[in-house]
């Protein structure tokens, strides 16, 4: 079999699957569609597809309700029996193992990502999405996410300097705004990095800005004021989401609207 | 954000210079992965 021929194979018998999703058919009834026997249609399906009929369908229905749980206001109760599971507690026991949370938790959490690990790049894509990539990717999140998450890395990096270190001049500097900030020192540069997020989160919540920080503080403690940066991150998706009016954004709202902080931003501040 | 993209590779620089290892440093992938719902360390609150 060459690899156009193996190729088509595999979307034809991947099809089968997925245009199963909402029936109670079983492997016998989808080899049946494939014209071969329960064992020649498995067999073939896993050398193919790179996994078995019915863990593909299994999780290809946990993707489904994912995006059910953080698209639609369906009851987890209606989303299980929809993703054929039996009972609620059957149900909770297999998204937790496939998504470590539960699914209301994962609710709560309105994580854009549903997709499961999977080698063959086979996943339930929501309606009205391309096949050919994710295209309700939210950009702004993600450059502020990243942008915070960088920032946070830096600040841990720099941690480990001694005081010397942090006020050595740097032998190459650019200055981006010269009449506004020096950056002649690593020291200037993370405080000047942090300083913009606090004025951006300050004018974008209508929250005072703290001026009383010190002037001279160690990257350790501007890692324990890793709230603001992330608030930041918040702000801007509060802002960008269809479900925070703009004009009412509050810094107490802010976290109800907003996706998971990553891991490293979850994680205890260095003190 | 375009700014501080700019300070964070000059802190990366200087940070280097210093001999600090900052291997992968940037690398987007790392960060998509931290994001991903099978990487999360569930965070409910926000501080």
């Amino acid at each position: 079999m060459n690899k156009a021929d193996g190729q088509n194979t595999a979307d034809r018998l991947s099809a089968i699957v997925t245009n199963s999703l909402d029936t109670q058919a079983k492997t016998q009834d989808l080899a049946r569609q494939a014209y071969q026997s329960r064992t020649q249609f498995h067999r073939l399906f896993r050398t193919v597809v790179e996994e078995t009929p019915a863990a593909m369908r299994r999780r290809l229905l946990l993707e489904r309700a994912a995006y059910q749980l953080g698209h639609t206001g369906t009851s987890v109760t209606d989303i299980a029996l929809d993703a054929n599971y039996g009972s609620l507690e059957a149900f909770t026991r297999a998204f937790r193992k496939a998504f470590r949370t539960s699914p209301s938790i994962y609710r709560r959490m309105r994580d854009p990502h549903f997709h499961l690990p999977a080698s063959n790049k086979i996943h339930f894509f929501a309606p009205g999405s391309s096949t050919q990539g994710g295209k309700d990717m939210d950009l702004f999140d993600r450059f502020a996410g990243n942008d915070s998450w960088h920032t946070q890395r830096l600040l841990e990096y720099a941690s480990t300097l001694t005081e010397g270190q942090l006020d050595r001049p740097l032998p190459t500097v650019v200055e981006l705004l010269p009449w506004r900030e020096s950056n002649k020192t690593l020291r200037q540069l993370l405080e000047n990095i942090i300083f913009t997020k606090e004025v951006w989160t300050a004018a974008l919540s209508g929250a005072d800005m703290d001026m009383n920080l010190p002037n001279r503080s160690a990257p350790r403690k501007r890692c324990c004021k890793g709230s603001k940066r992330r608030m930041l991150h918040c702000i801007i998706f509060s802002v960008t989401s269809e479900t925070a009016p703009a004009g009412m954004i509050r810094s107490s709202t802010l976290c109800a609207n907003r996706r998971r902080p990553s891991r490293t931003e979850a994680s205890s501040p260095i003190s | 954000m375009t700014f501080n993209a700019h300070r964070r590779l000059m802190a990366l620089e200087a940070l280097r210079q210093l001999g600090v290892q900052t291997e992968s440093f940037g690398d987007p992938m790392e960060y998509e992965e931290t994001v991903a719902p099978w990487n999360q360390r569930v965070a409910l609150k926000m501080p």
